[in-house]
């Protein structure tokens, strides 16, 4: 069911997303060598590079990617899991949705940075604050999906599965759970994204490590490459945290007709 | 799961004494009971102001087949999810009990209600206990022809294979009643008559009580030792297929005994009797054809 990857043909639709960026380099190359572009701006991607390249070698980088990703993927997994139980709650007991959810969808429209001032009040500028902006930044997205998932599936299924004699958690375990995980995928994929724009600003406001401190502190020196090599990072962090939310849902939702080709 | 209470439930209806129809005693060795009794007695049952059965009583032997027909929303689908036990009646008594078998009753759907997320096999073997299930499970898929496609998901199966996995999966329980909720609706013409062949084959192997609700006669009248007609929502007509099986179509007996049915379906019913729901509409009687 997997598709064979030989054919030109295949490799020219692999090639296509990447041609705008390759080409959105290369003239930004020519304009920082043709003298257009002032180093003070935006200096050029070869410097950039020889940047990235020096941070590698020196191990600074990988010590701040470590961290800053640790950060991230703490905040989630507490975020995350606090919206995925309280999600399965309110969506599986009337009980749990009368009480909770008007309070969440109270919640849900405060965004996370306007809680900055009584975040750095009640935890200091410390790891805590971090983790609690992005804690609540993920959980959202996953408490809303999960409850809607949940809420979603079809009723039918229920049905045959109680006529069938499966009741309590085995119904949720064959039924319930695996009828929702679409939706929630959904959810935690707007999570990765909220995840690292939340720990960008956290990092930029105070911290001792991670791509944030390396960036601002790179920007007390003027070191515009060392910023851009920041920059970039968060693109790819990013675009390698939803590739692996599509790997997962590529498993898990594997039965779904979407996913097979 | 076994259940101890099967002989005790037979016990407790052998004061019953049903009937045995005779055209359905013929049909197989009487040794073979397998079967559930179902009694529906006075089954009446209303959504807010519509009344959706009226009084219906129906008994079906064990082993029995009979088939519901009926215009849309005739109530021939209420009175089937009443015997599934997925509704409750107003008022009436229902009784399903007695037969040998692993199970008591299994429904089939219009559709074929598969777990997308699980494999062919797997959704045979739901609610079975593993592993031995999943043997079970083959076997089944076997009986309806699909073994091959044990391990492939539901998404990719013709929706005339998407039944007979439901079908496996109904049977697999070896259910003393099996309840067909108009489970060949959807398919095309051809896929239905191979279908009917296939439920009336296993049918005739396992000797459980089956209960068809159509609106297809010619189905009902290959199908059924017992054709039930509802109508205004209450029976109004139920006899015996008087066609030994199996019942080829081009038979004219077979055709007759169709025909007399639709007409029967198609007559226009008695004025409508000063019921409150009725009585607001003094053309009742014509506006039924628009339905």
């Amino acid at each position: 069911m997997s598709r064979s990857s030989a054919s030109p043909s295949d490799a020219a639709r692999h090639a296509l997303p990447w041609l705008l960026p390759v080409l959105i380099v290369a003239a930004w190359e020519v304009a920082s060598r043709m003298g257009w572009l002032s180093t003070r701006v935006l200096p050029e991607p070869w410097a950039v590079l020889t940047a990235f390249w020096t941070l590698l070698a020196s191990g600074e980088l990988g010590e701040h990617v470590a961290v800053s990703t640790g950060r991230a993927f703490a905040g989630l997994a507490i975020g995350g899991s606090l919206g995925l139980l309280f999600g399965l709650l309110t969506g599986s007991f009337r009980r749990a949705e009368t009480l909770l959810d008007t309070t969440f969808q109270m919640l849900r429209n405060i965004p996370p940075l306007a809680l900055i001032p009584l975040v750095i009040l009640w935890f200091g500028i410390g790891e805590g604050a971090k983790l609690f902006l992005v804690a609540v930044a993920v959980f959202f997205p996953i408490y809303l999906n999960t409850f809607h998932g949940i809420h979603a599936v079809d009723r039918g299924l229920i049905e045959m599965a109680r006529s069938y004699g499966l009741n309590g958690w085995p119904l949720y375990r064959h039924v319930i759970l695996p009828g929702a995980l679409p939706s929630i995928l959904v959810g935690l994929r707007f999570s990765l994204g909220l995840m690292w724009v939340l720990l960008i600003v956290a990092e930029t406001l105070s911290a001792q490590s991670g791509i944030g401190y390396m960036t601002m502190n790179a920007r007390e020196f003027l070191q515009t490459d060392v910023v851009l090599v920041g920059i970039v990072l968060y693109a790819l962090l990013g675009k390698a945290a939803d590739l692996a939310a599509r790997g997962l849902e590529r498993w898990w939702l594997r039965w779904h007709p979407a996913h097979q080709h | 799961m076994k259940f101890p209470g099967i002989r005790l439930g037979a016990a407790a209806h052998a004061g019953f004494a049903p009937t045995q129809p005779a055209g359905a005693e013929s049909l197989r060795p009487p040794t073979d009971a397998r079967g559930a009794e179902v009694v529906v007695e006075g089954l009446s049952k209303r959504y807010g102001e519509r009344a959706v059965l009226r009084d219906v009583s129906l008994r079906l032997a064990p082993g029995e087949f009979v088939a519901i027909v009926g215009r849309s929303g005739c109530g021939k689908s209420t009175l089937l999810r009443h015997v599934a036990g997925l509704e409750r009646a107003d008022t009436g008594l229902l009784r399903v009990g007695g037969g040998v078998g692993g199970a008591g009753t299994r429904i089939m759907f219009q559709d074929a209600r598969l777990l997308p997320w699980k494999s062919v096999l797997d959704n045979v073997a739901l609610g079975l206990p593993q592993p031995q299930g999943r043997q079970q499970a083959r076997r089944a898929l076997a009986q309806v022809g699909l073994l091959k496609r044990a391990l492939e998901w539901p998404a990719v199966l013709s929706g005339g294979q998407r039944q007979r996995v439901a079908l496996a999966r109904a049977l697999v329980h070896e259910p003393r009643l099996l309840l067909l909720d108009e489970p060949l609706g959807a398919l095309d013409a051809l896929t239905r008559i191979e279908m009917q062949q296939l439920i009336e084959t296993l049918w005739r192997e396992h000797g459980f009580t089956a209960l068809l609700v159509t609106h297809d006669v010619s189905e009902a009248v290959a199908l059924a030792d017992r054709v039930v007609l509802i109508e205004d929502q209450r029976i109004a007509f139920d006899e015996r297929v008087p066609l030994p099986r199996p019942r080829p179509r081009a038979d004219p007996a077979f055709a007759a005994f169709e025909a007399r049915v639709l007409e029967r379906l198609l007559k226009p019913a008695a004025p409508a009797e000063p019921e409150a729901d009725d009585a607001a509409s003094p053309a009742a009687g014509r506006l039924r054809w628009a339905v």
